[in-house]
């Protein structure tokens, strides 16, 4: 494509909402005194590593015209099949694959009915939540596994170019990188996309809709996978309710990061970043001394005046 | 006419980016009578009805209810003014019962709660005006069979003090006794002084039922008669008109080259629509495929194109057993479709004008599933030189493109596939007159080039233009097969609606 100077203008006047914010959190960092360290915005990307792995798997199904609320759940129960392994002896290695494999059968479950039964992708994953969360209570027998040691390499830091990493922010950089480029760079995103973009037109130009559509919840369930793998080298425990309600943190940071919710328009690039600034909002609310109430409240109306803005903007564009 | 007209439209003008549906269109409806609307596709007749049911404002031009200008910006207003229209697309809200559906919008209320009592007894008088007793009040509507739903539409409009009502195609879905008891109806409320002007392609309906025809043709009046002066021969003379060609016909080319080997043969298909339809489609000519709405014409378009499965049938395809349940399917060995709505089942908004136009070569070129974007951009610019798509950057929403680029953006995308049978499903709709030209040239340098192409369309001069063969389909069968001499517009006309000339 012909390199366009207007490019960026464009990119601004699109995505207006998204920079308004950036700079609103860039203000608010460098005038909350003791946020601008270098500990507190290397501790943002770990913090937001978790639910940043979720959104880039959200993203997939949401491009794809779907919508999972069974993320946290399927975190829940990768956690507790991970935690029995270690529990029962295997290595750590075994473990990982657990996690990984427990996300992407709840995934390819979930877009079986949304694809092959036709269910509603609100519905589907709705009640793969509760199926979900019963199994993890099945499986942990109602009790709490403790130590889960496992995956603690993952706590340390690693040094990438100079840079002191967490594990974490590491692995949520690297799941972001990977699933960009294959949304991007390849022929199964492009189908991906289409189908979320306008499900008849891709079929009727031969792409398999169906399996584009299992293919984005398999996708999503192995991000959830990969989160349970993240949460637990840090909390160590496993739960019955671990993780709870974290698939509507992952939706809040695609509508943030301008994933739209119809289908087809967006990018885990914006979905990642709508994360790493809701945590930094939250982090600011904390360091300010807000009391933690405050944090529900001041997110809350802050997603809706994004999806309101965004809504505006839409309106204007449709003419 | 002795009394006043009750609906008079003067010098109506609409136009869509340029393309121009009505150019002033003058037109009278009495009290009394039963009025058609004739005219080819495009010529003007939904785009009037649409005014008069204000979802479409005109550019210029007035509309006078009983001598007195009225505005009509919404289709509430229509309703209030007494104009009611029916659409071919019924429009009554199917999980409501039939009394509700009578009365919706206009429900009787008693102390702020809703009379259902009254809102039977309302709906039962309606119903017994028309005659329609035996439609049973308390079902939901979309149990009803369709010709029973219509009279239930109409019910609602009279109760709503409906004055002038106008039906688009009313028959077009019903089976031949209701449209006879619709007939009936149509005549027993003229007698009762409504104004009633019915849109119908049906032309041996269209002389049973009015009284008097307006033609329309190219968005302009040619005339209106009183029924007397009027047969299926002047009737199809008027909607034809003399036009001018832009290309010459091909009549028939073909024949002159011998006959050519068959790409596909369809034996005895069956479907939705369809009951036992066999043809062969030969390399290198171009088929004409056309009909009235629903008379196979489509569903066989999408069979070829494995959109939908026949139920029962043989195909082949280049001597092989051919039975595609996908469109994936039918793509890889060569048969390509292009979609006649552009917007819902066609280009991909979200996508971008240049991720489209190559989006069906993708699977083409790509190496272990990983897409080489710089030769695709290339790719995209290229098409759209050659197509004469003008455009304003290759990352705009298609959509935002003229029809007649979109069309062309379509075409691209499929035919870059290098395709052996090319399905167009109304390649030139809504595109103006310059573009459908260099269309019809695109898909005659195609068949040169040894494609077999299928055009199905409602459009006679676009079949004349360009057809080697024409297959018209009546009632899901092939009413006939036209080559060489026997394509002319008036013979397509004719064989579509059934009467022989």
């Amino acid at each position: 494509m012909a390199v366009d100077s207007k490019l960026w203008l464009r990119f601004a006047m699109r995505r207006w909402p998204q920079i308004l914010l950036f700079v609103a959190a860039l203000w608010l960092t460098f005038s909350t005194e003791r946020f601008y360290t270098g500990s507190n915005l290397s501790s943002i990307l770990t913090r937001a590593a978790i639910v940043g792995v979720l959104a880039v798997g959200q993203c997939c199904v949401l491009l794809a015209g779907g919508f999972d609320l069974s993320q946290g759940a399927t975190v829940g129960l990768a956690c507790a099949m991970a935690g029995t392994a270690m529990t029962k002896g295997y290595d750590s290695s075994t473990c990982f694959a657990a996690a990984l494999s427990t996300g992407l059968l709840v995934g390819i479950v979930n877009g079986f009915f949304v694809a092959k039964m036709g269910t509603n992708p609100f519905v589907t994953t709705l009640s793969g939540l509760m199926v979900v969360r019963g199994l993890t209570f099945l499986v942990l027998g109602g009790l709490t596994l403790n130590k889960l040691t496992m995956f603690a390499a993952l706590d340390s830091k690693v040094d990438v170019a100079g840079v002191a990493l967490s594990g974490r922010a590491a692995v949520f950089m690297l799941a972001t990188s990977v699933i960009w480029i294959f949304l991007r760079q390849t022929l199964w995103g492009q189908h991906l996309r289409a189908t979320g973009g306008n499900a008849e037109a891709a079929r009727l130009a031969g792409v398999r809709t169906d399996r584009m559509k299992i293919l984005s919840f398999a996708l999503s369930g192995l991000c959830a996978g990969l989160a349970a793998v993240l949460l637990l080298s840090f909390v160590k425990v496993s739960k019955t309710d671990t993780a709870n309600g974290y698939e509507l943190d992952s939706i809040a940071s695609c509508v943030i990061g301008g994933v739209s919710l119809a289908g087809g328009e967006g990018s885990v690039l914006g979905a990642a970043a709508g994360c790493l600034m809701l945590k930094t909002i939250e982090t600011i609310i904390t360091l300010r001394g807000l009391d933690d109430q405050y944090r529900s409240l001041v997110t809350g109306a802050l997603i809706l005046t994004f999806a309101a803005t965004d809504a505006w903007v839409g309106r204007g564009r449709r003419k | 006419m002795d009394a006043l007209p009750v609906l008079k439209m003067l010098e109506i003008h609409k136009s869509y980016f340029g393309a121009k549906a009505l150019r002033g269109v003058d037109w009278e409806l009495f009290p009394g009578e039963i009025h058609a609307l004739c005219g080819e596709n495009g010529a003007g007749k939904s785009t009037l009805v649409e005014t008069l049911a204000g979802t479409i404002r005109p550019d210029s031009g007035r509309i006078l209810l009983d001598g007195r200008d009225i505005y009509l910006p919404n289709p509430s207003s229509a309703l209030k003014s007494g104009i009611a229209v029916i659409h071919q697309e019924l429009q009554l809200v199917g999980c409501l019962s039939v009394a509700e559906n009578i009365l919706l919008g206009d429900e009787p209320v008693r102390l702020g709660k809703l009379n259902r009592r009254a809102i039977r007894s309302h709906a039962a008088i309606s119903l017994e005006m028309l005659d329609a007793k035996q439609i049973p009040l308390s079902v939901a509507a979309d149990t009803l069979p369709t010709g029973q739903r219509q009279i239930v539409e109409i019910a609602r409009a009279l109760r709503r003090q409906a004055r002038v009502l106008i039906l688009d195609e009313p028959t077009a879905a019903l089976t031949s006794g209701e449209a006879k008891h619709l007939a009936d109806l149509l005549k027993s409320l003229k007698n009762k002084g409504l104004a009633i002007a019915l849109v119908s392609h049906h032309l041996d309906e269209v002389l049973a039922l009015s009284d008097r025809l307006t033609v329309l043709r190219d968005g302009e009046r040619v005339g209106t008669w009183q029924r007397h002066e009027m047969d299926h021969e002047k009737l199809v003379q008027a909607m034809i008109g003399r036009r001018v060609t832009t290309g010459a016909n091909r009549g028939g080319k073909l024949l002159e080259n011998g006959s050519r080997s068959e790409i596909l043969t369809a034996d005895d298909i069956s479907g939705v629509t369809l009951s036992s339809v066999s043809l062969k489609i030969r390399n290198g000519e171009i088929l004409g495929m056309t009909g009235l709405a629903g008379a196979g014409q489509e569903e066989m378009a999408q069979i070829l194109a494995g959109e939908s499965v026949a139920t029962s049938g043989r195909m082949t395809y280049e001597g092989q057993a051919y039975r595609p349940v996908h469109p994936a399917q039918a793509q890889k060995i060569g048969v390509v479709a292009v979609p006649a709505d552009r917007r819902k089942r066609g280009l991909i908004a979200a996508l971008g004008l240049g991720r489209n136009l190559v989006f069906q070569r993708l699977r083409q070129k790509n190496r272990f599933g990983f897409l080489n974007w710089p030769f695709f951009w290339k790719e995209a610019e290229r098409l759209c030189e050659d197509f004469q798509i003008k455009f304003d950057r290759l990352s705009q929403n298609p959509l935002t493109l003229s029809g007649g680029n979109q069309q062309k953006a379509l075409l691209a995308r499929a035919l870059s596939t290098k395709p052996k049978l090319a399905i167009l499903n109304e390649p030139t709709r809504g595109v103006d007159i310059r573009t459908r030209e260099a269309i019809h040239q695109r898909i005659e340098a195609l068949s040169a080039s040894g494609v077999a192409v299928v055009v199905i369309s409602p459009d006679t001069q676009e079949l004349e233009r360009i057809s080697d063969r024409v297959v018209v389909f009546r009632q899901g069968q092939v009413q006939c097969e036209l080559t060489g001499d026997q394509i002319s517009e008036r013979r397509i006309l004719a064989e579509t609606a059934g009467v022989a000339t």
